[in-house]
């Protein structure tokens, strides 16, 4: 009795495991949110909006 | 069978040989020791009353062993501190000759042996000494000094003139017994097999009812009058009375009192003497019970010894201590084994190992009831257990002899249930040698499957980790405090695949008793959607009293949930007090380790705690034994 219990115990844990897994569920906590898309000019050059975010950084004293 | 015919030289009766090799026969009418000369018969001496009876085995019984029809024609017999035993000589349809040896229900059935140099001499045999006779290895078991009790029939040799005969008993380990007989001046070996009464197929046995109701006797005690009863008085060679505790012969007319026994403590046995009850399938009666002692670093332990008997299966033993009970059955065969100096040694009987458990010499502190060998208050015998539950293999040896039986842990209550006990048998009081776990099946499958889903857990942690995790992307950075532009740095593009799966953001840095701290933010430069996480790395590290120390690490992993496929950058935002050289790692679809940990700790506790409780257990047996799992200084 105890052992088909724990037999099935064992099953759900596993497949619960697997489930949360293949979601890629078990990260830390985030805040999320939405903000405008960046403009096309910068999606695909880091470096401009790099610098855009660094001027932004300066003239607000941080993020 | 039919042998030559003459009449006997004493009183003239006609002797009818059944077996024409017989050297030496006994007159049936006037019970004259006869030698043989051919056709000729001279009396050398007269039996004066028949030998004891051992068995429901008599002149003219006939049965089977080995294929071929056998016929009892002669016997002689014997008797020592173990009561009394016969040997019965066989001649079989084929004209050869064996021995059938009855002892306190035991069988078996020996012939002529052949040895390539001479038996040592008794003086030199010792319990336990090991030789090779006609071909296999035999250990001594017993060494005899029996006394001659009577002839009766017809014998191959000469034999009426003994009285004090030294015999040694051999047995090996699978099985076979051998006798080395040191009545003449050679002595002559004996080897054979046990064999099982019902399957020799013996006709013309005595009438076991006729026999039974012969048998009953009640006397009195001579010590203190009391009633004393005898279930089987021809078999039995002392009674312990129950009243005043005397050790009595039981072979005297009267009961001569043997040893009487000051403030003797009379045992209140649970099952009373002469009960009936239903063991295994077979009726035992029970005739005699022991109290017996050991001493363990200055602590008396006692248990209780019931002697039952069955006419088919022989002798068994009943033994109880602190409500546990085990039904114990004299070996036939030898165990072999091992011992270990100074450690715990191993003995294996048909395959089966077993564990030494502890050694100590046992008591005799009081008897009751009747015994069919000599037995005494104060005999004494070194004990050894052997377990593996719920068998516990046993040995007893004295200076003459070591005997071996097995027993069988029981449930109090299937003795209380076969004996017809009236209440209910107390309760077992910690843990016995050989008591069998409460469920070493349930523990054992528990295992199996606990093991099992740790197994596969811990395989798809690995296949995941290996063949699934991706790195997307990565890039060095360096933070400096005094610099704005270092406080701010990007990652990506990059394209992230597939279905929705985390995203693992690794850092390593070079911090150095010192902290440092960012905050992330996953953007989908799409969509505009936004994953945010601030993370703190720090380490400190020094010397302290001589020994190193250390506290946080360089290194970090944010690991966010579920972030669908897009193309998305890496937002970072430094800040720290000093100057921090970091690198940063973008994988995807990474095993979550503290998800895998928690299943494998959630899996393993209910197996942990049966384990535990297991393994409490074991520690309760074994800390009765001279080898505790958890010695008390722990």
């Amino acid at each position: 009795m105890l052992k088909s219990k724990y037999f099935y115990y064992c099953v759900a844990l596993v497949g619960w495991l697997f489930w949360m897994d293949a979601r890629g569920a078990g990260g830390s906590l985030v805040a999320s949110g939405n903000e405008e898309p960046l403009p096309e000019s910068i999606r695909d050059n880091p470096g401009a909006y790099r610098a855009q975010l660094a001027l932004r950084a300066r003239s607000t004293g941080g993020k | 069978m039919s042998g030559p015919q003459a009449n006997c030289p004493s009183c003239g009766a006609p002797v009818d040989f059944r077996w024409a090799g017989a050297v030496q026969t006994t007159c049936t009418t006037c019970s004259s020791i006869l030698i043989r000369h051919d056709l000729d018969l001279e009396k050398v001496g007269q039996v004066s009353q028949p030998p004891p009876r051992t068995s429901r085995i008599q002149l003219g019984t006939e049965g089977r062993h080995d294929g071929k029809s056998f016929t009892v024609v002669g016997r002689i017999a014997y008797s020592w501190e173990r009561g009394g035993w016969s040997e019965w000589h066989l001649v079989y349809s084929d004209g050869s000759t064996a021995w059938l040896s009855d002892a306190q229900d035991e069988y078996a059935i020996t012939r002529v042996g052949a040895t390539e140099r001479p038996p040592p001499a008794p003086d030199k045999l010792r319990p336990g000494v090991a030789m090779v006779l006609d071909g296999k290895r035999f250990e001594v078991v017993t060494i005899t000094e029996a006394r001659y009790a009577g002839v009766e029939g017809e014998l191959p040799f000469e034999y009426w003139d003994h009285e004090l005969v030294t015999f040694a008993d051999l047995k090996s380990h699978e099985g076979g017994l051998a006798t080395i007989d040191y009545s003449d001046e050679t002595p002559t070996l004996f080897v054979g097999e046990y064999v099982d009464f019902g399957g020799l197929g013996l006709t013309g046995l005595l009438d076991p009812e006729a026999q039974q109701a012969q048998d009953v006797k009640t006397l009195s005690c001579p010590n203190c009058g009391g009633s004393v009863s005898l279930l089987r008085p021809t078999e039995t060679v002392n009674v312990g009375c129950q009243y005043c505790g005397s050790i009595l012969d039981a072979a005297s007319p009267g009961l001569d009192v043997l040893q009487k026994v000051q403030n003797a403590k009379i045992p209140k046995t649970k099952i009373p003497l002469g009960a009936v009850g239903t063991l295994r399938g077979a009726d035992y009666q029970v005739l005699g019970f022991q109290f017996r002692t050991i001493t363990v670093e200055g602590i008396k332990y006692g248990w209780g010894e019931y002697l039952m008997h069955n006419d088919k299966n022989g002798f068994r033993y009943l033994s109880e201590y602190d409500g546990h009970w085990n039904y114990i059955t004299p070996l036939k065969s030898l165990p072999e084994v091992r011992p270990k100096l100074g450690g715990q040694g191993r003995a294996t009987l048909h395959g089966e190992m077993f564990k030494q458990f502890q050694t100590a010499s046992a008591r005799t502190a009081s008897v009751v009831g009747e015994f069919p060998w000599e037995v005494r208050v104060g005999d004494k015998a070194i004990a050894t257990d052997y377990v593996s539950p719920p068998r516990m293999l046993s040995s007893e040896m004295t200076d003459a002899e070591t005997s071996w039986s097995l027993g069988e842990y029981t449930e109090p209550r299937r003795i209380w249930k076969a004996f017809g006990l009236e209440g209910h048998p107390s309760r077992p009081i910690g843990v016995f040698a050989n008591q069998p776990s409460p469920d070493p099946t349930g523990t054992k499958q528990l295992r199996k499957i606990g093991l099992a889903a740790s197994g596969v857990i811990l395989a798809v942690f690995l296949l995941r980790t290996m063949f699934f995790a991706q790195t997307v992307t990565g890039a060095d950075f360096r933070y400096n405090a005094t610099t704005p532009d270092s406080s701010v740095a990007v990652l990506g593009p990059f394209e992230l695949e597939g279905r929705p799966s985390n995203v693992q953001i690794k850092t390593r840095t070079n911090v150095s008793n010192t902290w440092f701290y960012i905050d992330v933010d996953l953007l989908n430069v799409d969509t505009g959607e936004r994953f945010s996480v601030g993370r703190e790395i720090s380490y400190y590290h020094g010397r302290s009293g001589g020994e190193s120390w250390s506290e946080g690490s360089r290194k970090d992993g944010a690991l966010l949930s579920s972030i669908p496929a897009g193309r998305y950058a890496l937002r970072i935002f430094p800040s720290g007090p000093s100057d921090v050289s970091y690198s940063v790692t973008i994988r995807r679809d990474v095993p979550p380790m503290m998800m895998y940990i928690a299943a494998l700790f959630f899996v393993l506790v209910p197996m942990g705690f049966s384990e535990a409780r297991r393994f409490k257990f074991e520690a309760a047996r074994w800390a009765e034994s001279d080898f505790p799992i958890v010695s008390e200084d722990d």
